[in-house]
């Protein structure tokens, strides 16, 4: 068996270092335009369907074919250049206006825009994919009545008129999003329903060119492309599940550019003077759920006493390695509106047992903690986790599951605790709490519900002032951390790891790759 | 002149002829002792951390190093060793305290009911066992009784086959027919005359089963079926340091993969040696050999 093993793990090696010999021949000082840009993905795509998509392989797939109405703008944070969700350009549409209460809004759309097959794209275009995506029951056709889009119009061939149920502040920032991709009427209306899965058709800078999604996608410019001329003239997706491969690749030269690496692989890349890794805080965080029907964690004390027996910068720093940070609200760092008010914790044992001992738990108690297995890193957090609760006569006993049977409990509220991470699809506190704590919510797998926190996420929603709105957000979060319905572990950083020759990265909070950046 | 040489003492031949036996028991017995003792081996808990010492390499405070968390893996592997002697022990006898009756009542009652007992045993065993044991451990879930049903229920065709065929070849030999017809009742035909006679086969499967149980234990830890978190066990944590081989902390699956390996080695030398014992073909073929 061991032999086997032994066999098989000398295998693996081998097929490493012959696809690092081959790449290593490449000339790798600068990288010409005409040289493919390679880039090695953790998964295949498993739909390009734009209303079905929900995966990282996927969404790039689609963000670089698709043109939007409009799109995220790109700000200067210090000498970097960055996207933000929070401003928007033009894309599709030159320009837009909306009338006094913000619900219609008009986009005019550019002349000199074309599908990859030749097609112009017009304002039929544009109606036909967002009243598709109205009328979707998949996935993301929720995103349509999240920004409260009620009908959809064209004016003439390049105005499209766009009506609101309510004024919404998300509406921008939705349509901006891939799932809002044209696609070419003319096409789609004839396609089948599951031709989306593995085709694409867009006007953005890319096209498909071939795509097997048991190793590789090739993508080549768009020849129709309205706007500059990317850099590559193809670029090369490869499907590689195995991280400490997409490693070796990357330091090799074998791929240019690499993501979803292990802590500990991006902690060894460091020292290769190869590699440049492009690290930013996103929005993705980690938290510890506790079921508030469930008792004893239906008592707030209980909660604060275990939000100060979190050893946070163990956490942070031996097991994320640093490729985390702090949170210090439910809401992420980096998230409008963000606030750490009423957010006082930090690890004391000594507050935390005062607070046990105040709830009537001062000889601790049990419970089960369901971990999702699939994650390295939660393990660790929750052995770590275990061991400190343990100190304060707290035992929590540790079920793992699959990933399939953890989603399932998940969805259900059944746990009592749990680990989840949690990246909003929308970056607006009300859409990231709408979901994660409003009571009811079919995604509040903790249960918690507080009148007053749902009374003033609704009238946030509504609200067409944006001070008013960001004060009632802040007010929200106050009486959230304060109440710790969730012990806020820690927030991941994304990194991206580019090979020496190869420039122009550019991060967005969305942590979608735009091919046509790189340089 | 014809020098006549005197043959070894009897017990030094037993020895050399059964050393590999010996070799085996030894090493059985040194991992029985040590999961017997571990709390008195080692200084250090198994299952508390000690981030300082995260990921330290072999030395002489951790013999063999520590883990992700701190933890000395030394003391891991002892506390490991009580886990694996366990699942392999009780996965055996459960699975002779099911098989055995199985095959005994099929082979002697020899009617369709036995007939369709041991082709259900035989579809079991048409399957490869570790693929049967994690689809089993799959379907029951992570756990330790999860892992023990796994384990036994693949055990189970295997014994009842060999009781099986015990009986059918014992049950008509004369020693039985004569204690038959002086009226001995069926529980005492199968306790006193045709269980003993299977006796030698069935402690040379059980051994080699010891083996068989230890290592699909492993496989079913590392792939995250075996006990919960924290508990020290031998293939899960071969399973957490493999994350870890590319980036060179080699000693955290390497330890415990040679513990694995030196049981089942050990269990399989045991019953190899057994099985030759039992055999006076063996023992024939060996004394013609040592007189050669």
């Amino acid at each position: 068996m061991l032999k086997k093993a032994l066999r098989g793990t000398v295998g693996s090696l081998a097929a490493v270092a012959a696809l690092l010999l081959g790449s290593v021949s490449a000339p790798a000082a600068t990288q010409a335009a005409s040289t493919p840009l390679v880039i090695a993905y953790p998964g295949s795509p498993r739909t390009l369907d734009t209303w079905l998509a929900y995966d990282l392989t996927s969404d790039a797939m689609i963000l670089n074919v698709y043109d939007q109405l409009i799109t995220y703008a790109q700000v200067k944070v210090g000498k970097q250049t960055q996207g933000t969700l929070n401003a928007y350009a033009p894309m599709l549409a030159t320009h837009w206006t909306s009338n006094a209460d913000h619900t219609v809004y008009t986009f005019y759309l550019r002349h000199n825009a074309k599908f990859s097959n030749g097609d112009p794209v017009t304002a039929a275009d544009v109606v036909w994919t967002y009243q598709k995506g109205m009328k979707a029951t998949g996935n993301l056709s929720f995103l349509a009545t999240e920004g409260a889009i009620k009908s959809v119009a064209a004016v003439n061939p390049y105005e499209v008129k766009i009506t609101l149920s309510h004024p919404d502040s998300m509406f921008l920032s939705i349509i901006a999003m891939y799932p809002f991709s044209i696609l070419d009427a003319k096409v789609a209306a004839k396609a089948s329903g599951t031709y989306w899965n593995s085709h694409e058709l867009g006007s953005g800078p890319y096209e498909l060119q071939s795509l097997d999604p048991a190793s590789q996608a090739v993508f080549v410019r768009n020849p129709h492309y309205w706007g500059p001329k990317p850099h590559y003239a193809k670029v090369i997706l490869k499907f590689i599940t195995d991280a400490s491969v997409r490693q070796q690749l990357v330091e090799s030269g074998g791929v240019q550019v690499a993501l979803a690496l292990s802590p500990l692989a991006l902690q060894t890349l460091a020292r290769s003077p190869l590699v440049t890794e492009h690290t930013n805080l996103s929005e993705d965080i980690v938290f510890f759920g506790m079921n508030e029907q469930d008792p004893p964690f239906n008592n707030e004390l209980v909660r604060q006493a275990l939000s100060y027996a979190v050893p946070y910068s163990t956490l942070i720093h031996q097991v994320e390695l640093n490729q985390a940070s702090a949170m210090d609200s439910s809401v992420p760092i980096g998230m409008p509106d963000h606030t750490g008010a009423g957010w006082n914790y930090s690890y004391n044992l000594t507050k935390a047992k005062a607070l046990l001992a105040q709830a009537g738990h001062a000889k601790g108690f049990t419970f089960t903690f369901t971990l999702d297995a699939s994650q390295p890193d939660w393990v660790q957090d929750a052995t770590l986790l275990q061991a400190s609760f343990a100190k304060l006569g707290v035992t929590m006993k540790i079920a793992q599951v699959s990933d399939s049977e953890y989603q399932t409990l998940l969805n259900a509220h059944k746990m009592q605790a749990y680990i989840e991470q949690w990246d909003s699809f929308v970056n607006d506190p009300g859409y990231h709490l709408g979901f994660l704590l409003a009571g009811g919510m079919a995604t509040n797998a903790a249960n918690y519900s507080n009148p007053t926190v749902n009374k003033l996420l609704t009238q946030a929603e509504f609200d067409p002032n944006t001070a008013q709105r960001t004060r009632l957000y802040q007010r929200i979060q106050t009486i959230i951390n304060q109440q710790a319905p969730f012990l806020d572990l820690y927030q991941y950083k994304w990194t991206v790891v580019t090979y020496q020759g190869v420039s122009g990265y550019v991060f967005y909070p969305d942590q979608l790759l735009r091919f046509w950046a790189f340089k | 002149m014809v020098r006549l040489t005197l043959p070894p003492p009897r017990r030094q031949k037993f020895w050399s002829r059964y050393r590999m036996l010996a070799v085996g028991l030894g090493i059985v017995g040194f991992w029985v002792l040590v999961a017997l003792f571990a709390p008195l081996l080692s200084p250090y808990a198994p299952n508390v951390p000690d981030m300082s010492a995260r990921l330290a390499m072999p030395s002489l405070q951790h013999l063999l190093g520590t883990d992700e968390y701190g933890r000395d893996l030394l003391t891991r592997i002892f506390f490991g060793a009580r886990l694996s002697v366990f699942i392999a022990v009780a996965s055996t006898l459960a699975a002779i305290a099911v098989g055995v009756p199985i095959g005994i009542y099929a082979g002697y009652r020899a009617g369709l009911a036995g007939e369709a007992l041991m082709r259900v045993m035989d579809v079991f065993l048409a399957f490869p066992s570790l693929v049967l044991a994690l689809a089993i451990g799959a379907a029951i879930g992570p756990g330790l009784t999860g892992e023990l049903l796994a384990i036994t229920l693949v055990s189970v065709p295997t014994f009842a086959r060999q009781a099986y065929a015990g009986t059918v070849a014992t049950k008509h030999l004369p020693f039985v027919e004569s204690a038959r017809a002086t009226g001995a009742g069926v529980g005492r035909l199968i306790g006193r005359h045709l269980l003993p006679n299977m006796f030698g086969p069935l402690l040379v499967i059980s051994t080699l089963n010891l083996g068989f149980a230890v290592l699909t234990g492993a496989s079913l830890s590392f792939i995250g079926l075996g006990v919960p978190l924290p508990t020290a066990e031998w293939g899960s944590m071969v399973s957490d340091g493999s994350q870890y081989l590319v980036s060179g902390q080699w000693w955290m699956s390497l330890f415990p993969g040679l513990a694995i390996m030196t049981i089942v080695f050990a269990f399989n030398l045991v019953g190899d040696g057994l099985r030759d014992l039992a055999d006076p073909r063996m023992r024939r073929s060996r004394s013609l050999s040592d007189a050669v």
